[in-house]
């Protein structure tokens, strides 16, 4: 039980990791959130010591939570057979124990089922019907893969109508079919959050990367008559970033952003008024120089968590 | 192809289904005795908002922007009721930012009579969004704290917003060409005669074959206008110390602008001109420019903000009271 004693002494900067963000937050660590909120009777999950039954005293001499808590003075001697009551603190304590992680994630399954939605393409909404799997090595660590599938819910907009109504300039437009990606995620982030003070939910924020496929293909608008593409793949490379509240210890409630990065194979866009039959008929001259494409997606859906249950394993 | 995918998709599944099985999840059990036991879900919590004053510059973005996008210059001023409500007004200038597609046009398009008076001038007929100001209340449910890295810890909250206010638009506004005067002259009954068309041509070509309108200024017709705006949206809050925050938001601003500066909507597929009903239904151009053509755009932004919290009464001018 030792360790579970924290040292108010580390709680301050982890150095160059947190670099960036302690630009932003010049006003420094808040102190003040050490003492604001304290642990939830839920965490502790304990129940309080029965009257005439001393309170278990962890491992011998080993500083533990309840030496300290004997060393600041905050239990005193009952009556006869030296029972244990809790007195009222007189001093604020230096920590009382470290929580347990409610909903661990190592050594466990997350499936996240979600639909996703473009956030960058005027011209075509894209959704697609995704699932993600990952296994976490570690409580933050993460390897998995995840899979898009785009078919027919490619949609045109309204602009890439009127654009080339009214401006008379044709834009090129691509739908997509699937994608597939190989993803590592860290979470860095992690919190609790009181809703109007009655409950509580635990949230963590990850980061995610990946490599992976896309199936995609020009829509023709410069000369349909003649040109019919097919799908093709493109090596994409793609980083996201998402946030899940936990509503049990293995669902949770999820939304993630991510960017698929990619090389777009665009139609040719030179008018083909003056080509013969045959330039026109050539696929070669379907297409041209092809263009870095950003798709970026917003998912949201459900994590669930494989095997349902948590075990905690005490320490000797 | 397909095949071979689904193929590999399964194997990864089972690879990790298996690897789930093969672990279970580990974590430390703490005992803890002493006064947190049987104490309410949260104690002692510092409340950051209640009562206090809150100063916040800010700046904004839109997203998903087609022909100009606006970075709005601004504030926001609220008062704390509670700690789970507040209100507030925001508001902000914009400065505009012409997008890949107005760029685009400018270089390739060729000038289109009155729908693009002069191509190289297409900044000059888009709709901006000039100025807003909105009165709005936040309702802030969640509230807890946070770890980055198990180091740092932070209070935040998430909050929701709506409300509503005004802002300053611009957009063309009446423009009609030959063509709108030769329907409404040639019309079979009145009737049949478009109700948009006022009688009057700004937008005049002598030279059809350069595309471009005689009197650019007349034609492009741009106007100032002030309309009711709604808004509503959620943001985060992260509090850096005991009064100063870092304040996250998506917000959204719908409201009808013409955002090409170009003609829409007057007539369906069977030439009957827009008279009521759904604008949807008369997406063919009436070769009138009025306000049939200012569609709804639901004007996505992300607003990013630093606040500072101050007392009117209490412990100090920064110091929030605590709960029991």
């Amino acid at each position: 039980m030792r360790n579970h004693v924290a040292d108010r002494s580390r709680w301050v900067f982890p150095g160059a990791a947190c670099l960036a963000l302690g630009a932003l937050l010049i006003g420094g660590p808040t102190h003040a959130q050490e003492e604001e909120m304290s642990f939830t009777t839920e965490e502790t999950e304990t129940a309080p010591a029965e009257e005439g039954e001393a309170a278990p005293t962890g491992e011998e001499g080993t500083g533990s939570v309840f030496d300290t808590t004997l060393s600041t003075g905050l239990l005193e001697e009952g009556g006869e057979g030296g029972e244990v009551a809790i007195a009222k603190p007189t001093k604020p304590p230096e920590i009382w124990a470290v929580q347990r992680i409610w909903a661990k994630k190592q050594g466990r399954f997350e499936l996240f089922p979600s639909w996703g939605i473009s956030m960058n393409d005027p011209y075509v909404s894209h959704q697609a019907a995704s699932i993600s799997g990952a296994y976490y090595i570690t409580e933050v660590l993460a390897v998995g893969a995840s899979f898009l599938w785009y078919g027919k819910l490619n949609q045109q907009e309204d602009l890439n109508f009127q654009v080339t109504r009214s401006f008379r300039v044709l834009i090129p437009i691509n739908e997509y079919l699937l994608n597939w990606n190989i993803n590592f995620y860290y979470t860095p982030l992690y919190g609790k959050f009181s809703v109007f003070r009655k409950f509580i939910f635990n949230w963590d924020v990850w980061i995610t990367g990946g490599i992976g496929m896309l199936w995609t293909r020009p829509i023709p608008v410069i000369d349909v008559e003649y040109r019919s593409f097919d799908y093709g793949w493109r090596f994409t490379g793609n980083i996201g970033l998402g946030i899940r509240i936990f509503l049990t210890r293995y669902l949770a409630i999820a939304t993630e952003v991510r960017d698929y990065m990619y090389m777009e194979e665009l139609e040719n866009t030179s008018p083909p008024m003056e080509w013969s039959e045959a330039q026109r008929a050539d696929k070669g001259n379907w297409t041209g120089p092809s263009k870095f494409t950003n798709n970026v997606m917003w998912h949201f859906g459900v994590c669930l968590y494989f095997p349902l249950d948590v075990t905690y394993k005490y320490e000797k | 192809m397909k095949r071979n995918l689904a193929t590999a998709s399964a194997a990864v599944l089972a690879l990790a289904l298996v690897l789930c099985e093969a672990r279970e999840a580990l974590a430390q059990e703490i005992v803890l005795e002493g006064p947190l036991v049987g104490q309410p879900a949260v104690r002692e919590l510092m409340l950051l908002r209640k009562g206090r004053l809150s100063i916040a510059p800010d700046i904004g973005f839109t997203l998903v922007d087609d022909f100009r996008r606006n970075i709005i210059l601004g504030g926001r001023i609220e008062y704390n009721i509670f700690d789970w409500i507040s209100i507030g007004v925001w508001g902000g200038y914009s400065l505009g930012i012409e997008t890949p597609l107005t760029k685009e046009i400018k270089k390739k398009a060729r000038s289109n009579h009155m729908n693009l008076p002069r191509h190289n001038h297409i900044g000059d007929q888009i709709g901006k969004l000039n100025w807003i100001t909105t009165l709005q209340i936040n309702v802030i449910p969640f509230r807890g704290k946070m770890a980055l890295f198990s180091k740092l810890f932070l209070a935040a909250d998430i909050y929701i917003f709506f409300g509503g206010g005004v802002a300053g638009v611009e957009d063309r506004g009446y423009a009609a060409d030959d063509t709108a005067n030769y329907n409404y002259l040639n019309a079979t009954s009145p009737s049949e005669q478009d109700p948009a068309f006022k009688g009057t041509v700004n937008c005049t070509d002598s030279d059809p074959a350069d595309g471009m309108a005689d009197n650019f200024n007349n034609c492009l017709n741009m106007k100032d206008r002030v309309t009711f705006v709604p808004t509503f949206g959620v943001g985060v809050t992260l509090f850096v110390n005991k009064w100063m925050s870092l304040n996250i938001e998506y917000r959204a601003l719908p409201f009808r602008i013409n955002k090409p500066g170009t003609d829409e909507v007057g007539m369906n597929k069977n030439r009957k001109y827009y008279k009521d009903g759904s604008a949807k239904d008369f997406e063919f151009p009436n070769h009138v420019i009025n306000d049939d053509d200012r569609v709804w755009h639901f004007n996505h932004s992300l607003q990013i903000s630093y606040a500072f919290y101050f007392n009117f009464s209490g412990p100090g001018v920064f110091k929030p009271s605590i709960t029991d």
